[in-house]
């Protein structure tokens, strides 16, 4: 279920705006167009759904040709979620939702239960939000239900032109989280235009970077951040690109396994413990359970001043973990505000399975930004 | 005047019953015009321009010029006079404020909204009649009741004309010199001008979608 661009091109009058545009937009994966404004991202978009008529090329949906398809029907086909001002503001929430069920004559029965999944979908109790007009709640919300209208018919495709634009910074963020959660869950093939990079760079499976109407990088969000194109790529992810790298970086890649610890449940006294940190110069360790539970951990300083035959688990602070699924951009926040340079690493039932260092997470930094390591 | 109407109220009621009935005629009339010509000139800014610009040159013929215009031109068939030549009149000096509100308000609609409907795969027909006269329904019907109470003082006139209604209290009263026929009619019309427009009113609370009442009282 793949979506390929051949030779697309659009002209207005003697203005190109896309320039034969070869491009496959991949199943199940969320693909990003960004560029400037004026690049033609959204009037490639719009091209998809024949909203906008196409000078030159084709289009092929799982290889059949758009010429070959009826407009209307192809659109009923295609999730489509525009920024805000597109919901009906005559209409309710369930009714907003339920437009292209309706279009396609869907029983009302099966309408009702579809729009009750879909609002729990984007988090939204159902009885509280299905008889609400859109000017009854916040920007947020009507957005997830824009996305929730979108998804509506249960379409393959859902093309996106800045859907999250009108939203400010923090509300953003969430509402990001929460759709790359749904997208994990529905698996849709998503063409997704904005001109945030950040967002880019936290939604995109894949990243096409379009000026004037030309593909200039169309690679894995990792790969453009690596290895950008040409100048205009690296100004466009900015100065501090190695740093956005760190919010796809998973902790997964990047944790040491083999790590120091020490056992918690009074096994070690403060006396011995210290001798331990002192063979490893080490100023600080995590304690473990004997099952290889995180316990917490004890600075050097500390068991010095303690009682030496003092069990160490009195001794021990709570700490902080990170999951293998968190991001390097996560674990370096954590470092931070803990001071530690290095924190643990669990998986789901507690059980420490590494720790990741600020030695680590700097590599990948230098990594990213291409600089050499001395 | 108060005894002239005591004295005479069947007559009054049944003046004003008549007038009623041909603004009544009437006013689907111009609905049923106006409402599809505004509609269809939407597309077209030139067209638009020319279609209100005449709409607007009618509107300025005085009423009793355009029933000697009409007794002419309606006679052929038999309809000279009598309540065609009203209804007539009444439809066109309506056209201007229908067509002209329908205009503005389907042209009004966010573009964000038509682009969203379009692509959802809503035909124009669909698109239409869900989206753009829904949410033009408020400044549809301030143009209808600028008709109805421009209808109720052309009807008054057509009198003139034999169509009746309450102009007849007006005119037969200046020929009579009856100050209370006069006052009585001047009074009645009056009033209806403001019945008129305040049941539109509540008409228009009813057709109203609830979305864009409870929209514009934030």
């Amino acid at each position: 279920m793949s979506i390929e661009c051949i030779n697309l091109t659009k002209r207005y009058g003697n203005v190109l705006a896309v320039d034969k545009l070869n491009i496959t937009f991949d199943e199940h994966k969320l693909s990003i167009l960004i560029g400037p404004s004026g690049c033609g991202k959204t009037t490639v978009l719009t091209m998809l759904n024949h909203l906008t008529s196409i000078t030159d090329g084709d289009i092929r949906y799982d290889g059949v040709s758009i010429k070959d398809i009826d407009p209307i029907e192809l659109r009923r086909s295609i999730g489509y979620v525009i920024q805000e001002i597109g919901l009906f503001p005559h209409m309710t929430v369930y009714e907003n939702i339920a437009t292209v069920p309706r279009l396609l004559r869907w029983p009302e029965e099966k309408i009702r239960k579809r729009v009750d999944e879909l609002l729990e979908l984007v988090n939204l109790a159902p009885d509280q939000f299905r008889n609400k007009f859109p000017s009854e709640v916040s920007g947020g919300q009507r957005q997830r239900i824009g996305v929730a209208r979108g998804l509506a018919a249960d379409p393959e495709f859902l093309l996106m032109d800045e859907p999250f634009g009108a939203i400010d910074p923090i509300n953003r963020e969430r509402l990001q989280d929460s759709f790359l959660e749904i997208q994990r869950r529905i698996q849709k093939t998503i063409v997704f235009v904005t001109h945030d990079i950040r967002e880019a760079v936290k939604l995109g499976d894949k990243i096409a970077i379009l000026r004037q109407g030309r593909l200039i990088q169309y690679d894995e969000t990792l790969t453009v951040i690596n290895q950008p194109e040409n100048e205009f790529v690296e100004n466009l992810l900015g100065s501090d690109r190695a740093l956005k790298g760190l919010e796809l970086v998973r902790v997964r890649d990047s944790f040491d396994t083999n790590f120091f610890s020490l056992p918690a449940g009074n096994a070690l006294t403060a006396k011995k413990a210290l001798e331990q940190l002192r063979a490893e110069h080490r100023t600080f360790g995590f304690l473990k359970t004997q099952e290889g539970r995180l316990w917490g951990y004890v600075l050097a300083r500390d068991l010095e001043r303690a009682d030496s035959e003092h069990s160490i688990d009195d001794l021990a602070k709570s700490v902080e973990s990170i999951l293998p699924y968190g991001t390097l951009m996560e674990a370096i926040t954590l470092m931070v505000t803990t001071g530690l340079t290095s924190v643990p690493v669990v998986d789901d039932h507690d059980i420490m399975q590494g720790v990741i260092r600020f030695r680590d997470v700097f590599d990948k930094v230098a990594e990213l930004a291409g600089t050499a390591d001395e | 005047m108060f005894s002239y109407i005591v004295e005479s109220w069947s007559t009054v009621l049944a003046q004003l019953l008549r007038q009623l009935g041909i603004i009544g005629i009437s006013l689907p009339i111009a609905v049923a015009l106006g409402v599809p010509i505004g509609v269809l000139v939407s597309h077209n800014r030139r067209l638009a321009r020319i279609v209100v610009g005449v709409a607007g040159v009618l509107m300025t013929i005085p009423s009793l010029a355009l029933f000697g215009l009409m007794v002419i031109i309606l006679a052929p068939f038999h309809a000279g006079i009598g309540i065609p030549p009203a209804v007539v009149a009444i439809v066109i000096y309506s056209l201007l404020p229908m067509i002209r509100n329908t205009l503005v308000a389907v042209q009004a609609v966010d573009p964000g909204m038509i682009k969203a409907a379009t692509g959802m795969g809503m035909t124009n027909g669909q698109i239409l009649f869900r989206v753009r006269l829904p949410l033009s329904v408020p400044v549809i019907m301030a143009g209808l009741r600028n008709a109805a109470v421009l209808g109720v003082s052309v009807t008054t006139i057509a009198y003139l004309v034999g169509a009746k209604g309450l102009g007849y209290f007006i005119f037969a009263g200046l020929s009579r010199t009856r100050l209370d026929m006069i006052l009585t009619g001047a009074v009645v019309v009056g009033i209806l001008g403001i019945a008129t427009n305040y049941l539109l009113l509540l008409v228009e609370d009813l057709i109203t979608p609830k979305g864009i009442k409870i929209t514009r009282a934030q």
